[in-house]
């Protein structure tokens, strides 16, 4: 018998035996009532108790799939990221090739004539070096003309031509053509070596030589805004692809110019540590205010106007450094200036290779 | 339409003599080792002209009682009504709808108004056989009837048409005339909880996989100390079956049989792969309010004629969860049709029936359903 219906007759009967036989049936019936009532509430539970379980199972393999949705939701931004790198890269790296065969072509084409007014430059100054010297011989003969008519047309003519002025001035002349086109040729060569045929190539180079040509090559940039100081140590012979390093020394060379307002100093310093060699480029500029020095290597990430800045230099030169298993550091102080440091391993374990395809 | 209904009772025997000698049709409903051939002719005996037409059951319904054990009578003379007996043999499932196609096609159609069916309730798909027989049956007659029972036991189930206890049958009524007026209805009262599952692996009606994890297993672990009792405990969660995104079209289906070795389950009707399906569990007010509200779709479907007589058709699971209350059910459909009324039927492993008077006729589980007759 169902023991609440056992006390509960207990309680009002005394006794189970003082339940009239009649009521057997009835009693009985009562307490299989009581054991179905009880069989249900506790199925109840029970399914209950199994659907709250089994709910919070569903529940934390949801916040699983979530977590495992936004971790391959975050690889995806870096793949798309770095994907967005490579094409940059590969943007420059296009836009540097023509640049470098329009300058490759232009210096070829300027070299012949250059050539040629270089050596009748030399020939001239051999003709009037020895036109000068007839000259000499006439004039020690002068005296001995008679006074007066030829002799007095002589003097008329010396004097309306200025000849000594002349004299002086001729030799002067050619001195500065032949400066000027030594010049040329000096600037015809620093753009062959900026834009290196080698494109691709790695070789070992001078990396003072590609200094001092990309200088050249930018000198108009810097020239109204900063003295440049060069401090050069020195540099072993460094295995890398030059015109490469070339871009990353034009760029940070214009950036530290663009830095400066009125006038100030660029510095260029070289020199070896441990297996490393490197290249500062300080400068006297605005500086890089704290928050932004983390964001200067992102690409399109620029300060300076449209059409001046596209943002891509520092990600580029990033990039290109990195390929040489080297890395940039920058080190600033707003208001006092920025010295970036490219470092570049002697013995570097790079896939030279990569750079082949 | 006279009716009269007499009890038999074991050790006792008919409970009444037989007064309504010329009935026509004797519905029997009755314990499974109770309708035997003797018991049969004794029945025939009483009512010569009448053919005999029903089968075993989880329970019988005489008025507003519900008793367990003893055989049903309920003996009616029609007016004008003519009646038509066919039967089909349904060796195993998925002999199902060709089964039900064929009796179809065994009932003459002319004047045709209505066909009660009886099936043996195990090993047969209940949707496939209801398949088969809509679409032999001519348009616009509708099909009401049950899957017979055998108690909390699901071992034996039996058909009576006109004939000996059949085990592997279907059996129909046809009812012709225009004089006869038919309402039915049909209701549930189950309750869906906890989350949907898709149906994962299948075939028919023998479910295997939800989510990809035995059936039979989360039965179990749900069942707890009732597992024991299965495959008569599974009744306590029903399937409601839905397709995605039709979570209100939902469709009722109940266990018939588990089986341990290839761990799958057999249910009464479909339950096809790529559908969604949620456990329900009773709720004992509206267990009692869908078998008033069944009676009152039944009566709506009459108009305006009274019904003489209801067909009930109800759940064994309704009366595993009810039990002792179990008679609230049949009072709640009396106390709509008025005491009038004569109360028939038994409880099943399945009804047939149109959800509404006008939706489509198809299988339901844990349902109560009704059928009223009545002749101008
Ligand atoms: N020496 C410097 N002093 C101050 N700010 C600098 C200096 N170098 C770089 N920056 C800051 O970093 C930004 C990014 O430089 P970066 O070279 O990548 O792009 P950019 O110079 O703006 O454009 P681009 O080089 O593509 O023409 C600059 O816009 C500037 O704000
Ligand atoms: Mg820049």
């Amino acid at each position: 018998m169902h023991p609440l219906l056992e006390r509960q007759i207990r309680r009002h009967l005394g006794d189970a035996t003082a339940i009239p036989e009649a009521m057997h049936a009835l009693f009985q019936a009562i307490g299989e009532a009581y054991e179905h009532a009880d069989a249900d509430r506790r199925l109840v539970e029970h399914a209950l108790d199994q659907m709250s379980r089994e709910l919070t199972e569903r529940n934390r393999e949801l916040q699983r799939q979530l977590v495992e949705k936004q971790r391959t939701e975050a690889e995806q931004a870096a793949l798309i990221k770095r994907l967005e790198e490579a094409h940059n890269q590969l943007l420059q790296s296009e836009k540097m090739a023509s640049i470098g065969q329009l300058a490759a072509g232009v210096a070829h084409e300027i070299n012949n004539p250059i050539g040629y007014v270089n050596s009748n430059l030399a020939s001239l100054r051999d003709y009037v070096r020895q036109m000068l010297a007839v000259l000499d011989a006439y004039e020690r003969a002068e005296p001995l003309l008679p006074d007066g008519g030829e002799r007095e047309d002589v003097l008329a003519a010396k004097r309306a031509a200025e000849l000594d002025y002349l004299k002086a001035d001729v030799v002067a002349l050619l001195d500065e053509s032949s400066d000027g086109i030594a010049r040329v040729r000096r600037i015809v060569q620093d753009l062959k070596d900026f834009s290196h045929a080698d494109r691709g190539e790695w070789v070992l180079a001078d990396l003072h030589k590609g200094l001092d040509s990309t200088l050249n090559v930018v000198n108009n940039e810097i020239k109204y805004k900063a003295r440049v100081e060069k401090l050069y140590g020195d540099l072993p012979m460094v295995r890398c692809l030059p015109s490469q390093l070339n871009q990353v020394f034009m760029n940070l060379l214009v950036n530290a110019a663009h830095a400066i307002d009125k006038q100030g100093v660029i510095t260029v310093r070289t020199g070896v540590e441990g297996d490393d060699v490197w290249v500062e480029v300080a400068d006297t500029g605005c500086g890089i205010p704290e928050a932004l020095l983390t964001r200067i290597f992102d690409p399109f990430f620029t300060t300076k106007p449209v059409g001046k800045g596209t943002g891509l230099g520092l990600s580029i030169s990033y990039g290109i450094v990195h390929k040489h298993g080297g890395h940039i550091e920058v080190k600033s102080e707003p208001g006092r200036g920025t010295v970036f440091r490219v470092n570049l391993p002697l013995h570097s374990s790079v896939d030279e290779d990569a750079d082949h395809e | 339409m006279q009716i009269e209904q007499t009890q038999w009772l074991p050790g006792t025997g008919w409970t009444k003599p037989a007064v309504l000698t010329d009935a026509g049709l004797v519905l029997v409903f009755g314990g499974t080792d109770l309708l035997t051939e003797d018991v049969l002719a004794d029945l025939q005996r009483r009512y010569p002209r009448a053919l005999l037409f029903g089968g075993s059951t989880a329970g019988e319904i005489l008025g507003a009682g519900v008793y367990d054990d003893s055989i049903v009578a309920t003996a009616i003379r029609f007016a004008d009504t003519r009646l038509h007996i066919a039967s089909q043999p349904v060796p195993d499932a998925a002999a199902s709808h060709a089964a039900g196609q064929a009796l179809a096609a065994r009932l003459p159609r002319e004047d045709l108004a209505h066909v009660l069916v009886l099936t043996t309730g195990l090993d047969v798909n209940g949707t496939e056989l209801v398949d088969g027989l809509k679409s032999a049956l001519p348009e616009g007659v509708d099909l009401t009837g049950g899957l017979t029972g055998d108690g909390a036991r699901f071992q034996r189930t039996l058909v009576i048409a006109d004939g000996p206890p059949v085990e592997h049958g279907v059996a129909a009524l046809g009812l012709y005339g225009s004089r006869i007026r038919i309402g039915h209805g049909c209701l549930g009262g189950w309750d869906p909880f906890g989350p949907d599952r898709l149906i994962t692996r299948s075939r028919g009606n023998v479910l295997y996989e939800l989510d990809g994890h035995s059936a039979l297993d989360l039965y179990k672990q749900y069942l707890g100390e009732h597992a024991a009792q299965l495959p008569a405990s599974a009744l306590l969660f029903p399937l409601a079956l839905h397709r995605e995104g039709e979570a209100d079209a939902a469709l009722v289906r109940a266990v018939l049989a588990v089986n341990e070795a290839d761990q799958s389950m057999t249910f009464a009707g479909d339950v096809p792969e790529g559908q969604y399906a949620r456990m329900m569990r009773a709720n004992f007010d509206r267990l009692v309010e869908g078998a008033s509200g069944a009676a009152r779709q039944a009566r709506f479907g009459m108009a305006e004629s009274r019904p003489q007589l209801a067909l009930l058709i109800s759940c064994v699971a309704r009366k595993l969860v009810l039990a002792q209350r179990i008679e609230e059910e049949v009072e709640g459909v009396r106390d709509v049709l008025g005491e009038e009324t004569v109360l028939a039927g038994f409880y099943s492993y399945g009804e047939i029936s149109p959800y509404t008077p006008t939706a489509r006729c198809e299988l339901h589980n844990q349902t109560m359903t009704i059928t009223t007759l009545s002749e101008d």
